[in-house]
């Protein structure tokens, strides 16, 4: 899951990591034999609660708030002055298939990759968590926790939140630009099939966004893919890329595409829209009245990780106004309930956005995408066939 | 016995770190692509090494069209490249004078951008709103509601473009040392100006053709980012293949036996090229 617009993500670094992994020395990176550690449930080892002189944490690209006029990150050189931990921030995740193509020898082998956090989606960490590459929380820690957003208290790898925590989420749905279109769109179907927008539009390459849309508005429940479900979202999905009616399965530039006028409707990440119809009001997020797809990004601890250190972190940034500062920048979705009143404090009309703050009938519209399906290597391989690859 | 070792020790002193970087980062690797090419299994189960030679068959029989496609825009980029680099060479190499060190600087400082930057840039040049979809939707080549984008037109334009130096230097490098005496002599004999280039330039310049379309030709067959940034699932290459293989399904086997696949049939285009080359040079 990616979610950042061209600019934000890095698509640059991305993509040099993607050459990287073409080289020989990438290649032998890449291969290796198989997983050899299954998962262990980790065993709560006693947690030494003294803070750390330094934390590293592995993240996302500007997935933090930024002192446009100093470059300073603003919460984060707040922390490091209270606690006297010095953080090293490591935009280091521009994929989640790739940071795990870049840690998964480490880790396998039983070694330190020198973080003490580190922010995949929902469903690497699953997949971390089931090869045994995480390390529990320290909760008692984590007061601030108790702000979760009852939405996302739980989730099917790590129920009470034992082993991650949620960053940021955003809802993935349909971008488009009104005026171009001529109408408003109903749903992602009515984006596949509709003659007059053939050839405009894109899909996004990610198989919980696209198909994900595709299963809700087929009646089907992302959160639980079965065989059948699954097969019947594909169809969709092949039908409209064989009748070219889809221009691309995007990554993240589908926004530079849809900012240009190259195409007039793409499967969409809500911040993206929002910062984009800035500049463009003809641009909408519509969100089906079938719903649609929640995405989380979690900070979670790597084997060898401080636990201790990076749980005061987490407790950190789960305090309300430590959130406002941070969506006043990253505009997405806070994880924590408080944020809101925090942020009408200090922004009023970003209280009120709804791409930030959906209120509960879109609460009610948004859906996980199951990560058993994300992780399946049939489901993976069959998705990636359907792009041409 | 320390003399001859004098005698017979430097060549083997000056090859060394060549040897033992190509060990460690050509050998070593290539075996270990092959051995992953030969496991099986999945990865919920872990892959094991057992001489699964099939992965090669079924990665060829389900990969076929990528394969074919990755040859035939490489070699349409590079045809691409021979055609727009030769004269422009030729040009500045023959008839540069003094502002020679300048002209080729001029054609070489586009690529000092970097290569994913200079991709992005094609989706700006043949974006649907620009000029040149514009211009052309004004003929019958391009209907309205047709566009340049996600198309091979595309890959193959952006293939062209980002591997270009690689065909350009080797080509003046051979067309400034051509010997000026032949083709005064070709004067002499009252060739023409067209028997004079296909009968002594273009033989004589045939090394340099061959190195800058090997040099643009293998990085271009391997090359996904074109086809991911340019391109649309129709277009897809072997290598976007590749990678999606590596990186999203980690499947790794078959993703080592396609790169080796890959580096066979670049190996066969490449002799069969030199070969052709190579016989039409004596011959013609």
């Amino acid at each position: 899951m990616t979610l950042e617009p061209i600019d934000r993500r890095g698509l640059l670094a991305r993509a040099a990591v993607g050459l990287g992994a073409l080289t020989v020395p990438g290649a032998l990176g890449a291969c290796g034999g198989g997983i050899d550690t299954r998962r262990e449930e980790q065993q709560a080892a006693p947690v030494r609660r003294e803070l750390a002189k330094s934390l590293v944490v592995s993240t996302w690209p500007f997935y933090i708030d930024i002192d446009e006029k100093t470059d300073e990150r603003p919460t984060l050189e707040a922390f490091q002055e209270r606690f006297d931990v010095r953080v090293r921030w490591i935009e280091d995740i521009n994929s989640n298939d790739e940071f795990f193509a870049k840690i998964r020898d480490p880790l396998t082998q039983g070694q330190d990759i020198g973080r003490d956090i580190i922010v995949p989606t929902e469903y690497m960490a699953a997949r971390m968590h089931e090869l045994g590459w995480l390390v529990p929380l320290d909760r008692p820690s984590i007061p601030n926790a108790a702000g979760l957003d009852p939405l996302l208290a739980d989730s099917a790898w790590d129920p009470g939140r034992r082993y991650s925590l949620p960053w940021q989420s955003f809802i993935t749905a349909i971008g488009y630009n009104r005026a171009a279109v001529g109408r408003e769109l109903s749903g992602i179907t009515d984006m596949l099939t509709d003659s007059r927008l053939r050839n405009r539009i894109t899909v996004s390459s990610s198989q919980e966004d696209t198909l994900g849309l595709i299963m809700l508005d087929n009646g089907d429940d992302p959160a639980e893919v079965t065989d059948a479900s699954f097969d019947r979202a594909v169809a969709v999905l092949e039908r409209a890329l064989d009748t070219g009616q889809v221009r691309r399965a995007a990554g993240n530039d589908y926004a530079a595409a849809l900012a240009q006028g190259d195409v007039v409707a793409s499967v969409a990440y809500s911040g993206d829209v929002f910062q984009l119809a800035l500049d463009n009001p003809d641009l909408e997020f519509l969100i089906p009245d079938s719903g649609a797809i929640l995405g989380t990004d979690v900070m979670c601890i790597p084997r060898g990780g401080d636990v201790y250190t990076a749980s005061v972190f987490m407790n950190y940034y789960y305090e309300a106004a430590v959130q406002a500062e941070l969506e006043a920048y990253l505009t997405l979705i806070s994880p924590v309930t408080g944020t809101r009143a925090a942020m009408r404090r200090r922004r009023p009309r970003l209280a009120d956005n709804p791409y930030m703050f959906p209120d509960e009938a879109t609460r009610a519209k948004l859906h996980g995408y199951d990560e058993r399906a994300l992780n399946d290597q049939d489901y993976r391989s069959r998705m990636q066939a359907v792009l041409g690859v | 016995m320390l003399r001859r070792l004098r005698e017979h020790a430097p060549p083997y002193a000056l090859a060394g770190p060549a040897v033992l970087f190509l060990l460690a980062f050509f050998a070593v690797p290539a075996l270990y692509l092959v051995q992953t090419a030969l496991q099986s299994g999945s990865f919920e189960t872990g892959y094991r090494f057992d001489w699964a030679w099939s992965n090669l068959s079924d990665g060829v029989s389900a990969y076929a069209p990528q394969l074919v496609r990755s040859v035939a825009y490489a070699g349409a980029a590079t045809a691409l490249g021979l055609l727009l680099t030769y004269p422009l060479m030729y040009w500045i190499a023959r008839r540069g004078g003094r502002l020679k060190p300048l002209l080729l600087l001029c054609v070489v400082t586009p690529f000092f951008v970097t290569f994913l930057m200079r991709t992005l840039a094609w989706q700006t040049i043949l974006q649907d709103g620009g000029a040149i979809v514009s211009a052309l939707r004004a003929t019958p080549l391009l209907g309205d509601d047709e566009s340049l984008l996600a198309t091979p037109f595309a890959v193959i334009c952006g293939l062209t473009y980002n591997y270009l130096p690689l065909m350009a230097l080797p080509l003046y490098a051979t067309l400034e040392r051509l010997d000026d005496r032949m083709l005064e002599a070709a004067d002499d004999l009252y060739s023409t100006p067209a028997a004079t280039f296909f009968r002594v330039t273009l033989p004589l310049s045939l090394p340099g053709v061959i190195a800058g379309s090997l040099l643009m030709f293998i990085p271009a067959c391997g090359d996904y980012v074109n086809a991911a940034l340019l391109g649309s699932p129709d277009t897809s290459m072997i290598g976007n293949v590749i990678q999606s293989k590596f990186l999203v399904v980690a499947d790794y086997p078959t993703a080592a036996a396609l790169s080796c696949v890959v580096m066979a049939v670049i190996l066969a285009v490449v002799i069969t090229w030199v070969r052709v080359l190579g016989a039409w040079r004596l011959t013609g």
